[in-house]
């Protein structure tokens, strides 16, 4: 394999990894603070993208362009789908807080596939494309040369890979950093002290949920800028994906999201990109996603925990 | 009012289930030979399909935007009358009629014969019913089908589910593996195709071998489904549900990328199975053995629960570490578990792949298995007779509202959300059919023999 | 050969140690106690002899076979039976279902049996029903059979508990503090009624405890332990003079 092909892959797999883990992080967010793996999370997702369909064709048919067009997309989409998040927390999550988990689990499975169905039957099955919101040289790939060899790239997956970056910053320092988020690490490290501890729990929850979904809303958008078609069943598509990400990384763990949001985007590109060879070309890409499920799999046999998460131990 | 009422109740209670089967059956009678005039002079155009459901929901414009829709309801409202009627004159009225009529010979003949031959009675009045109504329509023989596909799907994974207090949402991929496996057997043992070539048994092998293949099928999924009863023993919980999903995940997948057997596209060919076995003996094969593979599902879950060893299985739900210490091989229990429940789900595949005469992996995807979840939480987890009634309803439904296009679905996930809010324990609330009305009421069994000295109230 | 033979039981919880350095030798028939303060380690050490935790150290032997790597159920099936200090019962069941269940080790049949009922399984299941039924009977809890047993009172749960413990068919019975939430009218009761299983059934008992008056009033012997470690061990009378015992332990109840 030469240097420039790998350099290639790579970065193709930490943009599609970034993506990843953008929508991996709100399952482990949720995860952690309301120990329910929000099954729905991927069609938030999906949501998020069509939202900035309409807020980008609404921007783009009045004139906005770039980089106005893009950025107001995003923050637009992350607004809105905040909201649907929320919403979702509250008419579904919030009366079943002291039911089993098991109907819990059941009503987020139901509440994904409602959301998928309702926006197959409001806005069809067609795919859509996102109106340009960025300068056509964006997506021109662009030749550089390194050590010698000529490398490709687009500046689109660089704006892709920075805008992650930057948002997973940002979420680092609101956790870290404030109030909330500090009492949102206490929640899922201790489920029972903190609401005696008078940390409006209500609060906290729903921030948990703007914070997930928001980000999966500028996972949406730019999945939807990098490969630009919008369809209601991509939420089972990507966002399951995503799933598989933050289960490896260990749900419910943050650094665990992001890290398994980059393996699981290394393993199916250069799954992918391994078919090229002819030796290895059984690999096709339809095998993506079944190495991704049996490495889903494995984990779970050998690590239900995922890389970073601690076992629960069970007293008798 | 409430008297009213009570009277209705106390009527319905006093006939015995044969006489209602045997009722029914003579509906369809009536049916065949009135149906299509009545239908006609109500206005209906003919004899309506699914009680006239189906095509009251027709009605419904559902490509003109709300507008459109709410223009559309009073049509379907005015359809929805002549179709009440129908149903009244046609099915309520000679049920009714005849079911009274026939409830005294019923109860005296089903208290002198042994409860083996009662039993086989109501089969076989239950199948004749089935096989009449369905036949009238031959749309509805279809759905006769499918609803006992998912019976035999729903009180499987209520094993799961139900039973065992686990949370498996992968049902579908062992549907799958039986599908597949049962499908290729049939169609390259008994029919002409392009992947296979000629046929390699004769004709009259097929009704022989039909049945002893489904249970291949089954015993390949029941395989399959060691893929989660081994990870079962370290991981419960909604970590179990992933694997299941993933399960679910990695047999569609894997199914995908064998080319041989067509890949995404699918695979086809039952339909000439099917031909080849009704050319040695014309009888509704699928239905037969649909029907049987119903009776067997229940009666060997049934069974396996209520013994001892399979009580441990309850046990497991209740307290597993519990069951565990007391004696309780919880790791056994759970691969006998799995591998029941994955073998019925793969039978129940075997007979889908036949009765739809197409399969295609993407039928078997998390959306196949959550319907099957829908239809153990609306019956009620731990309640066979329960999973019996919402596969019924669900699958009529799922049918009926056929002209709501998407929004069906959306509707099937609203219901699941709603159930889990205000009724977790479903239809039955964990209890079976017979916990309400006893199998002597129901005239399935004899009556206990009469002590001296006591005389039971006249009826 | 005694009963059972503990050495050098160790234990860890990452990095708390639970139990250290556990020895004993319980011979047939003896009814001894375990004691101490709270997180002495008392139940972890039930929990290593009925295999729910592997031991980080150290031998468990029953009749001289080790019990160390075997699965809970199989060491129940040895002939170790136990109940809970909060009842673990399977509380949507019945009494009954409760007590069969426990039967599990005993059955013969297959899965075959079952679904056919096969004449094997007939005879089995209805010898395994009117055991039940027995042990039931001697507890007078026989017209209860058919109760769910999440509705019975606290009480008749602790002692539903025993018998399904003993329908395990155990030579040795731990007991985890059989006597909490009881009050002085009912441990009577319960110290009657153990020191009648004893003979009846022929069995080895260990009893942890809370309750002085509990293990001072049955018990032949006595270990005492306080974190993880053994601090004392003797007769009642010994053990309730013992200085470290009484800093340790009694001390906290307040002389
Ligand atoms: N599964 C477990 N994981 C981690 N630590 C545990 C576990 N079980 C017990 N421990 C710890 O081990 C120590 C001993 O616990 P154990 O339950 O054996 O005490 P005990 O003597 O039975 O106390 P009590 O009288 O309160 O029942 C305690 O510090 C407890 O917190
Ligand atoms: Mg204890």
């Amino acid at each position: 394999m030469s240097m420039a092909f790998f350099f290639q892959q790579l970065l193709n797999a930490v943009q599609l990894g970034s993506i990843y883990a953008l929508i991996a992080l709100g399952y482990t967010l949720v995860y952690g603070v309301l120990l329910l793996i929000n099954f729905a999370h991927g069609d938030i997702f999906m949501a998020g993208a069509f939202i900035g369909y309409f807020v980008a064709t609404f921007l783009v048919g009045h004139g906005v362009g770039w980089p106005w067009g893009f950025i107001l997309t995003l923050l637009f989409s992350m607004a809105f789908t905040a909201m649907l998040g929320v919403g979702i927390e509250r008419v579904a999550y919030r009366p079943l807080r002291t039911a089993p988990r098991l109907s819990v689990v059941v009503t987020a499975l139901g509440v994904g596939l409602l959301l998928e169905h309702i926006t197959l039957g409001a806005l069809g099955a067609s795919r859509r494309n996102l109106p340009p919101l960025l300068p056509e040289t964006w997506k021109q790939p662009v030749e550089i040369s390194i050590l010698g060899e000529n490398l490709n790239f687009t500046w689109l997956k660089v704006l892709i890979i920075v805008i992650s970056l930057l948002l997973m910053i940002i979420l680092q320092i609101i956790v870290r950093r404030t109030k909330a988020g500090m009492a949102m690490r206490a929640i899922s490290y201790d489920k029972f002290a903190v609401p005696l501890m008078g940390v409006p729990v209500d609060r906290i929850i729903a921030l948990t949920f703007i914070l997930g979904s928001s980000l999966a809303a500028a996972a949406g958008v730019m999945y939807a800028v990098q490969y630009p078609v919008i369809e209601p069943y991509m939420g089972l598509l990507v966002g399951w994906q995503a799933f598989i990400a933050a289960v490896v990384g260990g749900i419910g763990d943050i650094r665990g999201a992001m890290v398994g949001g980059f393996i699981l985007g290394f393993v199916q590109i250069f799954v992918v990109a391994l078919g090229q060879f002819p030796a290895l070309s059984f690999l096709s890409s339809t095998y993506r996603d079944l190495v991704a499920y049996a490495l889903l799999l494995i984990i779970l046999v050998v690590r239900p925990t995922g890389i970073f998460g601690v076992a629960r131990r069970q007293k008798v | 009012m409430a008297q009213l009422l009570r009277r209705i109740k106390e009527f319905l209670g006093r006939i015995p289930l044969l006489a209602y089967l045997l009722g029914f059956l003579a509906a369809t009678g009536v049916e065949i030979v009135a149906g299509q005039a009545f239908g006609l002079l109500i206005g209906l155009g003919g004899v309506p399909a699914f009680f006239g459901v189906t095509a009251a929901l027709s009605r419904l414009n559902m490509d003109g935007g709300l507008g459109g829709l709410l223009l559309s309801i009073p049509s379907m409202l005015l359809y929805i009358v002549p179709a009440l009627v129908y149903d009244v004159v046609i099915y309520g009225l000679p049920t009714l009629l005849v079911g009274r009529v026939l409830a005294k010979p019923v109860r005296w003949f089903t208290s002198t014969l042994p409860e083996w031959l009662t039993g086989l009675v109501h089969m076989v009045t239950l199948f004749l019913s089935m096989w009449v109504w369905g036949g009238l329509v031959g749309y509805r023989l279809l759905v006769v089908m499918y609803i006992g596909v998912n019976i035999i799907m729903a009180s499987s994974l209520n094993l799961i589910n139900g039973y065992m207090g686990e949370f498996s949402c992968g049902h579908a991929g062992f549907m799958a593996v039986g599908a597949y496996v049962s499908s290729l057997l049939t169609v390259w043992l008994f029919t002409q195709d392009d992947v296979f070539g000629a046929p390699v048994l004769g004709a009259g092998w097929s009704i022989i071998l039909f049945p002893l293949i489904l249970i291949v099928g089954g015993i390949a999924a029941g395989i399959a489904g060691l893929l989660v009863a081994f990870p079962s023993f370290k991981t419960r919980g909604d970590y179990l549900a992933i694997v299941t999903i993933s399960v679910n995940f990695i047999i569609k997948s894997a199914i995908e990328n064998i080319e041989k057997i067509g890949g995404p596209r699918g695979f086809m060919g039952m339909k000439g199975v099917l031909r080849t076995m009704t050319s040695v003996i014309n009888v509704p094969w699928l239905l037969i053995w649909t029907f049987i593979g119903v009776l067997i599902t229940l009666v060997v879950i049934h069974n396996f629960v209520s013994s001892t060893k399979g009580k441990g299985v309850v046990a497991i739900r209740e307290d597993e570490i519990a069951a565990e210490l007391m004696s309780v091989n919880t790791r056994h229990t759970k691969v006998l578990a799995f591998t029941i429940s994955s073998f019925f789900a793969g039978v129940a595949g075997g007979l889908f792949a036949h009765v739809l005469g197409y399969i295609n992996p993407s039928t078997f995807t998390i959306f196949k298995s959550t319907e099957a979840l829908v239809m153990v939480y609306l019956g009620g987890m731990g309640s066979l007779t329960g999973s019996v009634l919402s596969a019924g309803i669900f699958t009529v439904a799922m049918e009926a509202l056929r002209p709501l296009e998407v929004w069906k679905k959306v509707l099937v996930w609203l219901m699941l959300i709603l159930l889990m809010m205000y009724r977790r324990e479903g239809i039955m609330g964990g209890k079976e059919l017979t916990d309400f009305i006893s199998l002597e009421r129901l005239g399935l069994r004899r009556p206990a023999k009469e002590v001296k000295g006591y005389a039971p109230a006249a009826d | 050969m005694p009963l059972l033979q503990i050495n050098h039981l160790t234990h860890f919880f990452g990095g708390l140690r639970a139990v250290y350095d556990f020895n004993l030798n319980l011979e047939k028939g003896e009814l001894i106690g375990l004691i101490g303060p709270n997180g002495a380690g008392k139940t972890t050490i039930f929990n290593l002899v009925t295999g729910a935790y592997r031991p980080s150290q150290g031998d468990i032997r029953l009749n001289g076979d080790s019990l160390v790597g075997l699965r809970p159920h199989q060491i129940t099936a040895k002939g170790i039976g136990r109940t809970f200090q909060t009842i673990r019962l399977w509380n949507n069941l019945s009494v009954l279902d409760n007590i069969r269940i426990a039967q599990f080790a005993q059955i013969r049949y297959g899965v075959v049996d079952s679904i056919l009922h096969t004449r094997r399984y007939r005879d089995e299941e209805k010898e395994i029903k009117k055991r039940s039924l027995e042990l039931l009977e001697v507890f007078e809890l026989r017209h209860l059979a058919d109760e769910i047993v999440a509705n019975l009172p606290y009480g008749q749960q602790r002692e539903v508990e025993i018998v399904r413990a003993l329908a395990t068919k155990p030579r040795l019975l731990l007991l985890d503090e059989p006597a909490a939430g009881m009050n002085p009218g009912e441990i009577d009761t319960l110290l009657k009624l153990i020191q009648w299983i004893r003979k009846e059934f022929d069995l080895t008992i260990w009893i942890i405890e809370h309750q002085m008056r509990v293990i001072m009033g049955i018990c032949e012997r006595i270990k005492v332990i306080d974190f993880g470690e053994t601090i004392a061990e003797g007769t009642p009378a010994e053990i309730q003079s013992n200085p470290r015992v009484l800093k340790a332990y009694l001390g906290e109840e307040g002389i």
